[in-house]
């Protein structure tokens, strides 16, 4: 018998004694499910948060601000600068040749009288700005009217914080109502308000933009505009994509929680590795009286040897399956708030990792166990029962 | 103590797995350690803020309350003292290097005294106008010392003459602050040279940190102070800065809420090893636990020494993985940079050691609960048959 018939041969074995084996058989499979349920939820959050600043067309916008700011929160942009940079080549044109971009304005408003919280974000936007989002949908009610004091609330936004149209959020100048509730492909806009921006920066006394976003030409015109802005001497300001921009504000934060998901992912598959280990221990010297007789009928140490890595990994991958199903149900599409409104993303590339590093973790727990099988001698092991 | 030998009898029955499983138990407990370590220290990060001083700023953005409504806020029952302060954001040399300057005054000194700045202080920064005060945690940080440039690049903070920087210079490196405060990044100057120095239309701007004698008191005067300039032209915004610091740690995913759900999925991991184990281990020894009957031991005394083999282990790898954990506690303070929140290095604590020591009783305790029925329910002959007996 070839030695992958014997192999099959023995694993088949092995596999037909799981059940009477269940209760060990189990450890393994919790303790894998457990480091690749924690392992994939919490890279859910860096992939989503990653996924957010790449959709929603963030390629094709640039973002463009003053050289001196590292957010849009503390930057001002003067009509002087707008004026030139509007020229600047790269720009999509409208079938008018107006540039399609837009000087917009960002700002933190605080909770109701009475309340703390965090700041809700509200962005002014132009009509072009909705010209050149074109992700952009109103999802219920309306737009806000030019020159009026409404607002729009993204569907992320409307859903972490509980709001809908008709309530009303304190604003500079009073009360402004909610008129309409809209998405954006998905891109981090969909956290924060819109209102028209010439209508918010009355209201709050202010005379210099945020930014301007524009639409790019094509996604590879960004370099020719980028140059163009960099090289102009009465300009001081600098671009780059609007994805880039969303994942270098984000990019700190989550650099550090994805080395710290990976940290914990190996300590916990260290814990599973070692359990993995004394389970397959425990079980080849439960079947050393099957081992035994196997090995003598003529069946070599090398296919006991694999049928015990084999049965680890098949309890291992179990256990990965179950995990990245059971990180899956509870967070994929999961809306939640940090610093913006994303969503949690459980994706592919990620649940073939946790089945890689359950495969790992039973090809290493189960390698000296498979050894010692392998080398069990047929008289020896059956006289040990 | 009569029972170890027999504990110490089985341990040793199948040594490399016994390890494997106190492996397991440790790396388990490390992590536990580790993460409650961690939420301690979120913990502790949010409670230095304290609750008995008020952030004070403008509800709406990009403006600043009126430096005249200090007085109006010193009047107020309850208020013991009123620091202006006005925050300079930008860079310096690279725009990857973040960080805030709070423009301060002698008022400011005198009603936050946790700050920990002198008199003298202040007359270093008076005697230099354009003067920066580092503490000695930011000194080092940022690698100044007395007599350096300190240049530091604005965005929204414009200066009358359009000039883009602010050209400070190091006057002193001071103590730290008696508690770390993160609304203060640590770093201050003269408010009277940012005032004299910034545009025209901007003067007069600031923000507030309000002193109250009775932390119970804050939210009852920050709504006292938001309500009195609801109807202005600049509404306020009052916070405690405690309350602060805990929406800065829950407005973004951070580990202190992971933090539990991590250590619950490391315990529940060791917790079917552990009965595994147990069951195992009694099953095995089912014909030495039907002598120890007969040779009369009664059924208590068998839980007992069930109990103690189930928990000793459970025990050993607590105590092993929480001195694990204390030792990689150093490295968690980075977790926090980026956060917004300055996390202080996590230690394992007293508490947290008999929180690990508790819970390694109660795995030990479920382990051992199946097994203990079986015993009660073991028939002596069979099993003393079993035994050759």
């Amino acid at each position: 018998m070839s030695v992958f018939r014997q192999l099959l041969t023995v694993s088949a074995i092995g596999v037909s004694t799981l059940p009477q084996r269940c209760g060990t058989s189990f450890v393994i499979v919790a303790g894998v499910a457990c480091v690749v349920a924690v392992l994939v939820s919490m890279l859910s959050i860096a992939v989503g948060q990653t996924r957010m600043s790449l959709s929603g067309g963030g390629r094709d916008r640039a973002i463009i601000q003053p050289t001196n700011v590292t957010s849009e929160s503390n930057s001002n942009l003067g009509q002087d600068q707008i004026g030139i940079v509007l020229s600047a080549p790269g720009i999509a044109r409208a079938a008018d040749g107006s540039p399609l971009a837009d000087p917009e304005f960002q700002m933190g408003i605080m909770p109701p009288l009475g309340t703390f919280g965090d700041p809700l974000e509200i962005r002014g936007v132009g009509p072009t700005g909705i010209k050149i989002r074109d992700e952009f949908r109103i999802e219920s009610g309306r737009m806000f009217r030019s020159g009026v004091q409404e607002l729009l609330i993204g569907v992320g936004a409307a859903q972490v914080l509980g709001l809908k149209i008709g309530d009303k959020v304190l604003m500079p100048g009073g009360f402004w109502p909610i008129v309409g509730t809209f998405s954006n492909g998905g891109d981090a806009s969909e956290g924060v308000f819109f209102a028209d921006a010439q209508t918010l920066l009355s209201a709050t006394k202010r005379k210099g933009y945020a930014s301007v976003i524009a639409k790019l030409a094509s996604p590879q015109s960004f370099d020719e505009m980028h140059d163009w802005i960099a090289r102009n001497p009465a300009l001081t300001l600098k671009s780059e994509r609007v994805s880039d921009y969303f994942l270098r504000s984000g990019g700190r934060q989550l650099a550090l929680l994805t080395r710290a998901t990976y940290v914990i992912g190996v300590i916990m598959a260290l814990g599973a590795l070692f359990g993995a280990t004394k389970i397959m221990y425990a079980a080849v010297r439960a079947r050393a009286r099957e081992i035994g007789t196997l090995r003598a009928l003529g069946f070599g140490g090398g296919a006991v040897a694999g049928s015990v890595l084999l049965e680890a990994i098949l309890l291992a991958l179990i256990g990965a399956v179950l995990g990245t199903l059971l990180a899956w149900l509870a967070f994929d599409g999961r809306v939640v708030y940090s610093g913006s409104v994303f969503r949690l993303h459980v994706s592919a590339p990620l649940l073939a990792l946790g089945l890689a590093w359950g495969a790992a973790i039973a090809l290493l727990g189960g390698a000296f166990p498979a050894i010692r099988a392998g080398r069990l001698e047929a008289a020896k092991a059956l006289r040990a029962v | 103590m009569r029972y170890l030998p027999l504990v110490w009898a089985a341990f040793r029955r199948h040594t490399t797995e016994s390890l494997l499983t106190l492996l397991v138990l440790t790396v388990a407990f490390t992590l536990f350690g580790a993460m409650m370590a961690l939420r301690a220290a979120y913990d502790h990060a949010i409670e230095v803020n304290r609750m008995d001083r008020l952030f004070v700023s403008a509800r709406f953005c990009c403006t600043g309350l009126n430096i005249a409504r200090r007085a109006e806020l010193e009047r107020i029952p309850g208020v013991r003292g009123v620091g202006l302060v006005q925050a300079l954001l930008g860079f310096h040399q690279e725009p990857s290097m973040p960080l805030g300057v709070w423009t301060i005054d002698a008022g400011t000194i005198a009603a936050v005294p946790e700050l920990r700045l002198t008199a003298e202080d202040w007359r270093l920064l008076q005697a230099t106008p354009n003067g920066l005060l580092f503490t000695r945690t930011m000194a080092a940080l940022w690698k100044v010392k007395a007599g350096d440039a300190f240049p530091v690049k604005t965005g929204s903070n414009r200066r009358e003459d359009h000039a883009a920087a602010w050209p400070f210079t190091v006057v002193g490196v001071v103590d730290d602050p008696a508690t770390q405060i993160d609304w203060m990044p640590n770093i201050y100057a003269n408010y009277d040279y940012f005032e004299a120095t910034r545009v025209r239309e901007e003067r007069g701007l600031v923000q507030f940190v309000v002193a109250i004698d009775n932390p119970d008191d804050a939210s009852s005067i920050c709504r006292q102070i938001d309500t009195r300039y609801a109807n202005s032209a600049t509404p306020s915004y009052c916070e405690p800065l405690r309350i602060g610091a805990q929406n800065v740690v829950d407005s973004t995913i951070t580990m202190r809420q992971m933090s539990l759900g991590i250590g619950s999925a490391g315990l529940f991991m060791i917790l079917f090893l552990c009965a595994n184990s147990v069951a195992e281990s009694v099953r095995e020894r089912l014909p030495e636990f039907a002598v120890l009957k007969t040779i009369g031991f009664g059924d208590g005394q068998v839980a007992a020494l069930v109990c103690l083999e189930s928990a000793l282990p459970a025990v050993a790898g607590a105590v092993l993985g929480t001195a694990l954990a204390a030792m990689l506690s150093s490295a968690t303070s980075r977790l926090g940079v980026g956060s917004g929140l300055t996390l202080p290095a996590a230690s394992i604590s007293g508490g947290i050691v008999a929180l690990a020591l508790g819970v390694a009783l109660l795995i030990g305790a479920l382990s051992a609960v199946l097994p203990l029925r079986r015993l009660r329910t073991m028939q002596l002959a069979p099993a003393l048959a079993l035994a050759g007996l």
